[in-house]
């Protein structure tokens, strides 16, 4: 870090903070929902930080983000408790292949802006419970009177309908 | 049934299952299974995670779009003003100063009072948008969109995950949840505390453990590691209550709770008062609630809350009310439970030569 000119380091700022969702959904996927990405993501930060005059500033920056934060999520789960159900190194390398691929469009934030204001109230509405208020299922599903598979099954539809409004929106700006 | 109408029934119940942190291990391994053997459901896979980390990284932004533009709205959106995020960043790095935004993305915050911060971009009343929080100094009252009320006192550390939740990893946080903050969560290294409708405290002197004091209501205290919603509680505390867990989950009784006359600047471990009375200690080994003492310095008032756990007041005995000389003093607020504890006894710890007053209950004997 030393090393870095103000120049340097004001553009590894900033491309470091322009990563942080795809870094914090890489690390989420590769711990399958875990509610601890967040502190694997503060750590990735830490150690990016630390290796910032080892970056190539003439390569991309996202696909050496994404390898630090692989291996952070492989030192996390050392860490955890043995009844922790984690993927395997093997699959851990497929899914973080698969992740690198999607995320190489862009604009997955903007799209799943878009998506969400085309949702229907009801479905906006859960969508608020659940991520806003960090609601669990469980809370919801008992002030809807609802059993927790059914709110569960919604947020999955929910999840799926708006998975394939973002793709469909980076496939529509892709270049032909 | 074919494998294949079988695949597609049980592929979203598995994910689903993994995502609210119900899985059980054979739903595990078969959505592992799946994953591993089959391109197409690992690319589906890898596109419902990346749309839920999403909406659990913007932590509800499209709701939050929908309220009235405010006047006083201010955003610090780094990724359309870079000089602003790298004079920011600079700031932290290099003179360990103010506070940083790691993304622009976050929660919309309302600045509510502020004392001896770093930065003067944090005017009272105006709006900025938090995701991590790096206080080295000085303490910040915030209000959040759910209308939780957050005071954060420094050096601390923490990340603002949604409206109603946030994450502490130096530092100590005083939550008035309101009436629709009711849910509110608060996660430290060891534990992760939900609100039942309150005002609690909780304080990480380091990452090896974490205390929590209640002031009103209830809080559920969980150990961290647990992923099922269905997890017994580490411990559930009322008002007057407090614990410290430590690293092993091991859970002991804060026996004091220092402040100033009301909840402000409280300690668990003495902290700078000013007050005479720096310490209460009992010799109960096994008491019935994990039950506090409540140091008030200057706390003695006309209707000063006399116990932590009860409504009943200190009042003068008539018109005149509480004696003069009484006023203003520190007060030890006691807890009701081992009343009848006949063996039960007190030790007052004080900074500086003093005059300790016992008062007496005015339904009871004085004692001889």
């Amino acid at each position: 870090m030393a090393d870095m000119t103000p120049d340097q380091m004001s553009q590894f700022v900033e491309r470091l903070t322009a990563a942080q969702s795809a870094l914090h959904g890489s690390i989420h996927t590769l711990l399958a929902g875990a509610t601890d990405a967040a502190d694997v993501l503060q750590e990735t930060n830490r150690v990016l930080w630390r290796k910032a005059a080892d970056y190539d500033a003439t390569r991309p920056f996202l696909p050496w983000a994404l390898t630090v934060a692989r291996f952070e999520v492989l030192a996390h789960r050392k860490r955890l408790s043995r009844d922790r159900l984690v993927f395997d190194d093997t699959l851990l390398g497929q899914i973080a292949e698969e992740y690198e691929r999607q995320s190489a469009r862009g604009g997955a934030l903007s799209a799943l802006e878009q998506c969400l204001q085309r949702l229907p109230p009801a479905q906006r509405e859960l969508v608020d419970q659940r991520y806003l208020r960090g609601e669990s299922v469980k809370t919801i599903a008992v002030r809807q009177d609802r059993a927790a598979n059914a709110v569960s099954a919604l947020l999955y539809r929910i999840r799926s309908l708006l998975a394939t409004c973002v793709d469909h929106a980076l496939t529509k700006d892709e270049p032909a | 049934m074919s494998d294949a109408d079988q695949t597609e029934t049980t592929f979203p119940r598995l994910v689903q299952a993994g995502v609210d942190g119900t899985a059980t291990a054979k739903q595990h391994a078969r959505l592992a299974e799946l994953l591993r053997t089959d391109v197409q459901l690992r690319a589906e896979y890898v596109q419902l995670l990346r749309v839920d980390a999403l909406l659990h990284f913007t932590g509800g932004a499209a709701a939050m779009k929908r309220a009235p533009a405010r006047s006083t709205i201010r955003r610090f959106s780094f990724s359309t003003s870079p000089l602003r995020f790298a004079a920011a960043a600079a700031v932290l790095l290099v003179c360990g100063l103010g506070a940083l935004w790691w993304s622009r993305r976050g929660v919309e915050v309302e600045i509510v009072r502020t004392a001896e911060v770093a930065t003067t971009e944090w005017r009272e009343g105006t709006t900025v948008r938090l995701n991590h929080l790096s206080l080295p100094r000085g303490r910040v009252e915030f209000r959040l969109p759910s209308g939780v009320w957050l005071e954060v006192v420094a050096p601390a550390e923490l990340q603002f995950v949604n409206a109603m939740h946030v994450r502490v990893s130096l530092g100590q946080v005083t939550a008035d949840v309101g009436d629709r903050g009711k849910g509110f969560v608060v996660d430290t290294a060891q534990t992760k505390i939900v609100d039942l409708g309150t005002k609690f405290g909780v304080a990480v002197p380091n990452a090896g453990h974490t205390g929590v004091v209640v002031f009103q209501g209830e809080v559920e205290v969980f150990d961290r590691r647990s992923r099922r919603a269905s997890d017994a509680p580490l411990t559930r505390l009322v008002e007057g209550e407090a614990v410290r867990v430590d690293a092993q989950r091991h859970m002991s009784r804060i026996m004091n709770v220092t402040s100033g006359p009301g909840d402000d600047a409280w300690s668990t471990h003495g902290g700078e008062t000013g007050g005479v009375i720096t310490s209460v200690h009992d010799n109960l080994r096994d008491p019935a609630g994990l039950y506090y003492y409540r140091i008030l310095a200057g706390g003695l008032h006309e209707d000063a809350p006399a116990f932590v756990a009860k409504r009943h007041e200190w009042n003068g005995l008539d018109a005149t009310g509480i004696p003069a000389e009484l006023l203003g003093a520190d007060l030890v607020q006691t807890f009701p439970s081992d009343h009848n504890n006949t063996a039960l006894e007190i030790v007052v710890t004080v900074a500086r030569p003093a005059v300790i007053y016992v008062l007496a209950d005015s339904r009871t004997e004085p004692p001889a």
